[in-house]
C-alpha cells in the first residue's frame, strides 16, 4: 500500500473538489450510480476514442471514496465533464430518454425538487483537510459561501438556456451538474 | 473408555436461520428479478428514489450474499459443528444473539440501502453503524465457535472446520480494513484512503468476500454434508490439508485482478493476475475432492435429488474457479470486464454454487431436526430441474449479451471511426438477452416456490427436536499414535489453526496494506 502511495505521481493541476462538487459527489454515491457507470478509461484506442484521454492514478487522489466502478452498463463518465452544456445535464436527469431517445437509465426528477443539504458541507470539509486535502485554512467556514456563489452561476447558466425554475439554485441537481461537469476536467488542455 | 456422556445438540437455532435463510432468498432473489426487469422496462423504477436502480442493485446483492448465503452458512456451521464435536454449542444465549442480531443487521440494511444511506464500496455498501453491529455480531458467532471447539468431545478437527476457522478469522480482518471511516454523521462517513489506495482496499476486501464468505464457509459445509448424503468418506484427506492451506494463502492475493488495465501500478495488476491462475489448483482441489468423494455411488445420484443438487453445486463451483482465473488474464479482462460477462459469472457462482448447495443442505437437514422424511422427492427432483435450466436461462443470454458488448465497444470502421459511436446502440443491441435473464431469473426463483411448498409439507408432517439428545464419551488426554500424520498436531488444537490461518491469510494481506 506504501509502495503504491509512492507509484501514485501527483498531478499539479488536479485540484480538489469545490464544496458544491463534492455535494454532487455525495448525490453521485447517494443515488448509486456507480453500479452503471464507470470512472476509469482503460489504456486502448477504443476508449480513447469513445471517452477520451486514459485515466491517471494522479488524477484521483482526492476521491474518498474511489468511484472507478466495475459494470458500463452505461458509458464511462471519467471524461464527461464538459462534454455537454449544464442544460442537457439538467433535461438529461428529469428524463434520460429526452435526450437519449432509448436510454434504459432511469429518470431522477427528485433532483430537482429537493433542496441541498449544506449542514454538513463544513465537517466533510474539516474531516477532508485532516486527511491531508489541501482546503486552505479556515476554509470549512467558508465553504457554504463558494458553495452557493458557484450554485448561483450554475442556475444562470441554466437561466440563459431558457430552465427556469423557483430556487432553482438551492436544487441538489445543481451540485449534481457541478460535480459532472468537474469530472476528468482537471488534466484537460485548454 | 470413558464415561459416556449424554447431552443435546440445540436443533431450534437451526431451523431459525434456516427459515431466515429462506425468506431472504425469497426476498433478495425478488430485488434481484425486480433490478433485472427494470433494465429492460425502465418504467418499472417507478419514478421514486426508494426503487430506482441504483438503490435496488445493492439491496439484491447484499441480500443474496449476507441475508440469503450469510444465514445459510449460519445454519448449516450450527447443524454440523454440534455433531462433529460431540457437543451442543458453547452458548444458547449467545447464540440467540448471533441470530436476532444478524436478522437486525438486514432489517437496517433493507431499510438503508432503498434511503440510499451507502459507503458506496461494492458489497460493503452499509454505513458505518451498521459495520459496527456486523462487527460485534461476527465476534458473537467467533466466541460460540471457539467456545464450542473448547467443550468438545471429539479430539479430531474435522476439515470442514478447518473451513469454518479461516472464514472467521479472514472476514474480521476483511470487514474492518475495508470500513475505516471518519464518521460525519450517523448515515454519513469520510474514507480513510482515497483513489488507488481505496481501490487497491475494496478490491482486497471485494475479492475475498466472494473468497471468504461465499467460497470457504461453503467448502466447510460441502465437506460434512456431500460425505453425509452419499454416506462415504471424503475422497482424500491429504488433498484436504494442501487445497485448504494453498486456498487460503492464495486467495488473499488475487484482488487487483479486478483493477486490470486501471490506474493502479502494473506490477500489482500482475501479482493479481499470477495468483489468480495458480488459484486454479487448489479450487479444483477441493472440487475433485467433492466429486471423487462420489466414486462407487454415481449409481445414488440419479435417484437422489439431494445429491444432484450437490454434483451441479460442485461442477458449479468448478467452472467459475477455472472462469475466474481465466478472465484475470489481461487479455481476456480487457474483452469481459465492464461487461455483463462478469454478472453472468458470478451468479454461475450464486445460483450454482451457493444456491444449489443450500437447496440440497435445506433438504437434507430440515426432515432430520423435525423428525420425518421429505415429503416428496418427485418435487425435489422437480426443483432440481426447474433450478437448473433457470441458471442456463440467466447465464447464457449473458455471457451472449457481454460478449456481443463489448465486440460492439470496439468495433472500428475502415476509417478508423468508431463503428457504434452512441454508447446507447451497444446497450440496445443486447435488450433481448435482458429480458431471457429476466426470465431465467424467474425459473429459478419458482424452483424455490416448489422447494417451499415442499419444506412446508414437511415441517408440517413432523415436530422440531428442539434438543436433539445424543451421547458420546468424555474428552481423554490426547495421546499422539505413531507414525501421526504431522497435520493432526495442528488439527487437535483450535486456537493452533486460528494462528496459523491467520498468519498465512495475513502475509498477503500485510504486503498489500
Amino acid at each position: 500500500m506504501m509502495m503504491i502511495d509512492e507509484n501514485v505521481p501527483k498531478i499539479a493541476s488536479v485540484k480538489p473538489y469545490t464544496p458544491l462538487e463534492l455535494e454532487g459527489r455525495d448525490i453521485y454515491i447517494r443515488e448509486g450510480c456507480v453500479n452503471c457507470h464507470s470512472q476509469m478509461i482503460r489504456p486502448f484506442r477504443s476508449e480513447t476514442e469513445r471517452y477520451g484521454e486514459y485515466s491517471k492514478s494522479g488524477e484521483f487522489i482526492y476521491d474518498r471514496p474511489f468511484l472507478w466502478g466495475s459494470k458500463r452498463t452505461g458509458p464511462d463518465l471519467h471524461r464527461i465533464g464538459g462534454k455537454y452544456p449544464d442544460s442537457w445535464h439538467y433535461n438529461h436527469m428529469l428524463d434520460p430518454t429526452s435526450m437519449s431517445p432509448g436510454s434504459i437509465m432511469p429518470p431522477y426528477p427528485w433532483l430537482l425538487e429537493d433542496d441541498l443539504n449544506t449542514s454538513y458541507t463544513p465537517a466533510k470539509i474539516r474531516i477532508l483537510q485532516s486527511l491531508g486535502t489541501p482546503y486552505p485554512d479556515g476554509y470549512a467556514e467558508k465553504a457554504v459561501e463558494d458553495l452557493k456563489n458557484q450554485a448561483k452561476k450554475i442556475a444562470s447558466n441554466l437561466a440563459k438556456d431558457k430552465i427556469k425554475q423557483d430556487n432553482l439554485e438551492n436544487k441538489e441537481i445543481i451540485a449534481v451538474i457541478a460535480y459532472l461537469q468537474r469530472l476528468g476536467t482537471d488534466i484537460k488542455v485548454k | 473408555m470413558a464415561n459416556l456422556e449424554t447431552f443435546s445438540y440445540d436443533n431450534k437455532v437451526v431451523r431459525n436461520f434456516a427459515y431466515a435463510t429462506i425468506i431472504f432468498g425469497v426476498i433478495g432473489m425478488l430485488v434481484g428479478i425486480t433490478a433485472a426487469l427494470q433494465l429492460v422496462y425502465p418504467s418499472l423504477n417507478f419514478g421514486l428514489a426508494e426503487t430506482s436502480f441504483g438503490r435496488i442493485r445493492p439491496l439484491h446483492t447484499n441480500a443474496v450474499i449476507f441475508a440469503f448465503v450469510g444465514n445459510g452458512i449460519f445454519t448449516c456451521v450450527y447443524y454440523s459443528l454440534q455433531r462433529l464435536l460431540k457437543t451442543r454449542m458453547y452458548s444458547d444465549v449467545l447464540s440467540s444473539i448471533h441470530f436476532w442480531g444478524w436478522q437486525i443487521i438486514i432489517l437496517a440494511a433493507a431499510i438503508t440501502l432503498p434511503l440510499g444511506m451507502t459507503s458506496s464500496h461494492e458489497y460493503a455498501e452499509l454505513i458505518w453503524p451498521i459495520d459496527i453491529a456486523i462487527a460485534i455480531v461476527w465476534i458473537v458467532f467467533g466466541i460460540n465457535m471457539f467456545g464450542t471447539l473448547i467443550k468438545r468431545r471429539e479430539q479430531h478437527i474435522y476439515v470442514a472446520i478447518w473451513f469454518y476457522i479461516a472464514t472467521w478469522i479472514t472476514v474480521t480482518v476483511l470487514h474492518i480494513f475495508n470500513n475505516i471511516q471518519i464518521p460525519v454523521s450517523m448515515s454519513y462517513a469520510v474514507n480513510a484512503f482515497a483513489g488507488v489506495q481505496d481501490a487497491l482496499v475494496q478490491w482486497w476486501y471485494g475479492h475475498n468476500a466472494v473468497a471468504f464468505f461465499l467460497t470457504t464457509p461453503y467448502l466447510g459445509l460441502m465437506y460434512y454434508f456431500l460425505p453425509k448424503a452419499a454416506n462415504r468418506p471424503v475422497y482424500s484427506y491429504k488433498l484436504s490439508i494442501i487445497h485448504f492451506w494453498s486456498l487460503i494463502f492464495l486467495y488473499i492475493w488475487a484482488g487487483p485482478h479486478h483493477l486490470l488495465y486501471t490506474s493502479l501500478p502494473d506490477w500489482a495488476q500482475s501479482l493479481g493476475t499470477v495468483f489468480s491462475i495458480m488459484l486454479i489448483a487448489p479450487s479444483w482441489g477441493g472440487m475433485l475432492n467433492g466429486l471423487l468423494t462420489l466414486r462407487g455411488v454415481w449409481d445414488k445420484v440419479r435417484t437422489d435429488p439431494i445429491l444432484k443438487f450437490f454434483v451441479i453445486a460442485v461442477t458449479a463451483y468448478g467452472m467459475a474457479t477455472l472462469e475466474g482465473p481465466l478472465l484475470s488474464v489481461k487479455s481476456l479482462n480487457a474483452i469481459t470486464h465492464y461487461t455483463d460477462w462478469t454478472v453472468a459469472h458470478v451468479h454461475i457462482g450464486a445460483l450454482g454454487w451457493n444456491g444449489m448447495l443450500t437447496f440440497g443442505m435445506l433438504y437434507w437437514l430440515l426432515p432430520r431436526i423435525y423428525g420425518t422424511k421429505l415429503y416428496s422427492v418427485k418435487l425435489a427432483n422437480t426443483h432440481f430441474w426447474i433450478g437448473t435450466l433457470g441458471i442456463l436461462f440467466y447465464a447464457i443470454p449473458l455471457y451472449w449479451a457481454g460478449w456481443t458488448q463489448s465486440l460492439m465497444w470496439k468495433q472500428f470502421t475502415p476509417d478508423g471511426l468508431l463503428q457504434y459511436g452512441n454508447f446507447l446502440e451497444t446497450v440496445t443491441q443486447i435488450l433481448p438477452m435482458y429480458l431471457i435473464r429476466a426470465i431465467g431469473g424467474t425459473i429459478y426463483f419458482i424452483g424455490v416456490i416448489v422447494m417451499i411448498y415442499n419444506l412446508y409439507k414437511t415441517v408440517q408432517s413432523g415436530h422440531l427436536i428442539a434438543n436433539q439428545e445424543a451421547s458420546a464419551p468424555a474428552l481423554e488426554k490426547y495421546i499422539p499414535e505413531k507414525n501421526e500424520h504431522w497435520h493432526r498436531w495442528i488439527e487437535r488444537k483450535p486456537i493452533q489453526m486460528l494462528f496459523w490461518s491467520a498468519i498465512v491469510i495475513l502475509i498477503g494481506g500485510i504486503i498489500y496494506l
